[in-house]
């Protein structure tokens, strides 16, 4: 009788393992982590594309090919200007680059290292400038 | 048990352990190929969400450079004096494009860009594109924006790109414009200048040259005098640096000289102005030496002068 519960319990517990391994193996491929991931950075990209392109409509970017051209100092002006736009549960970051990659000026913070960004091109003054929006959740 | 009963329940386990397996592998793949797919669609989304941004981009960039170009012309024109014929040379053009070009290089992506069928003609109140104006922080209307100079071009754009294999083809006709006045300054300037030509001769009075040629100038003042009134109310300032110049030809014949040695007309107008050597400037139309002169009959007194000459400056 004893003989005949052993390979019942075996048999088990092959079974068992198998399914575990197997239940371990499919969580392990879906990782939702990574799907949620991208789809908060593609939501923060989204986001500071509108901020920008709203800028825009709205005249921000010419003040600031204006104040770029005119060499004043107040860029900073502009760029908070910017940054209200962003939706209020979002943080928003801008950094307003020249020609040559050097930082001009930059405005607000980012609360977390999950962000989507968006460049936005400016000529001015026969160079061009970029002005780079960054978006998260705060 | 029996061994046919063994192998029974054994039989009964490794069926049950196989169909689990089965139907957990089945839902492991459908749930990768939903996933894989879900992300490449997001891909897309997101290559595609960023080629409009850029191709918008490049729009408003189009319409600001433009602006500020045409800003630059006029203040050019406007200095020289000449006629408003404003033209944008290809070479500043081509210089927009290849730097566009060369910075969405940059951003991953290829691009064809064409501007064609540029026009700048005087502002008619019609189809201008007001998010283009607003993007260029100007009013839907305006009552200046009589005479200014109205912005008209084609933008062709053809992103490409070629890791994602997207492709995204855009038109656009720009229908802005550049408040400046400068056909208005232009037809103020030469207009003050043709009436008072055809109106001059009938200023002329007197019999000494003196009195001619003070009276042509008093004449001349009341004669400007509401046009400058009705240009101040337009947000026209204006200068005219006059010199009036009595020569006796004969005792009974004199010459009157006229000589406008300048017209400045500035556009006072809230919004034009152009950005020349990092400066905010305002546009004056300069209308240097205009002359004419037509004689005048009398009986001159007999004086030993036989020129009187006046300047002023009407301001």
């Amino acid at each position: 009788m004893k003989r005949r519960g052993m390979i019942s319990l075996t048999d088990s517990i092959a079974a068992l393992s198998l399914v575990s391994i197997l239940l371990a193996s499919t969580f392990m491929q879906t990782n939702p982590t990574s799907r949620l991931l991208t789809d908060e950075i593609e939501y923060c990209q989204k986001v500071a594309e509108q901020v920008l392109l709203i800028s825009e409509m709205k005249g921000y970017i010419t003040e600031l090919t204006v104040i770029l051209k005119a060499r004043l100092s107040s860029a900073e002006t502009i760029l908070e200007k910017i940054v209200k736009l962003c939706p209020s549960e979002l943080a928003c970051k801008l950094t307003l680059y020249d020609g040559n990659g050097q930082t001009v000026c930059t405005t607000g913070y980012l609360h977390d290292t999950v962000y989507g960004e968006a460049k936005c091109f400016i000529s001015s003054n026969k160079t061009e400038a970029t002005l780079l929006c960054q978006v998260s959740a705060k | 048990m029996s061994s046919k009963c063994k192998v029974k329940t054994a039989f009964i386990w490794s069926s049950a352990v196989v169909t689990l397996s089965a139907i957990l592998l089945l839902c492991s793949a459908t749930q990768t190929s939903m996933i894989s797919l879900s992300t490449e669609i997001a891909i897309n989304r997101t290559t595609a969400d960023r080629i409009q941004f850029l191709t918008y981009n490049l729009l408003f960039d189009l319409n600001q450079y433009l602006y500020q170009k045409i800003g630059e012309e006029a203040y050019l024109i406007a200095n020289t004096g000449k006629p408003p014929n404003i033209s944008i040379e290809n070479e500043g053009l081509d210089e927009w494009v290849s730097q566009v070009k060369e910075w969405i290089n940059k951003e991953g992506f290829d691009a064809e860009i064409h501007v064609s069928n540029l026009q700048f003609f005087t502002y008619t109140n019609s189809d201008r594109d007001l998010i283009l104006l607003s993007a260029l922080n100007l009013p839907a209307n305006d009552a200046f924006y009589n005479e200014a100079i109205n912005i008209d071009a084609n933008l062709a754009i053809r992103l490409k790109n070629t890791l994602k294999n997207t492709l995204s083809e855009s038109f656009f006709k720009i229908k802005s414009l550049n408040p400046i006045r400068l056909f208005g300054l232009w037809k103020t300037a030469t207009e003050l200048y043709n009436e008072t030509r055809t109106n001059a001769p009938s200023w002329s009075s007197g019999d000494s040259l003196n009195e001619i040629a003070r009276n042509t100038e008093t004449k001349f003042k009341n004669f400007i005098k509401p046009l400058k009134e009705k240009l101040t109310s337009q947000s026209y300032k204006t200068e005219m640096h006059y010199q009036i110049t009595a020569r006796k030809l004969n005792p009974v014949q004199c010459q009157i000289d006229f000589n406008l040695n300048k017209i400045n007309i500035t556009d006072l107008g809230k919004y034009s102005y152009a950005i020349i050597d990092s400066n905010r400037s305002r546009i004056t139309y300069r209308l240097q030496n205009l002359n004419f002169n037509y004689n005048y009959q009398t009986k001159l007194t007999s004086e030993n002068i036989n020129e009187v000459t006046i300047t002023g400056i009407i301001e």
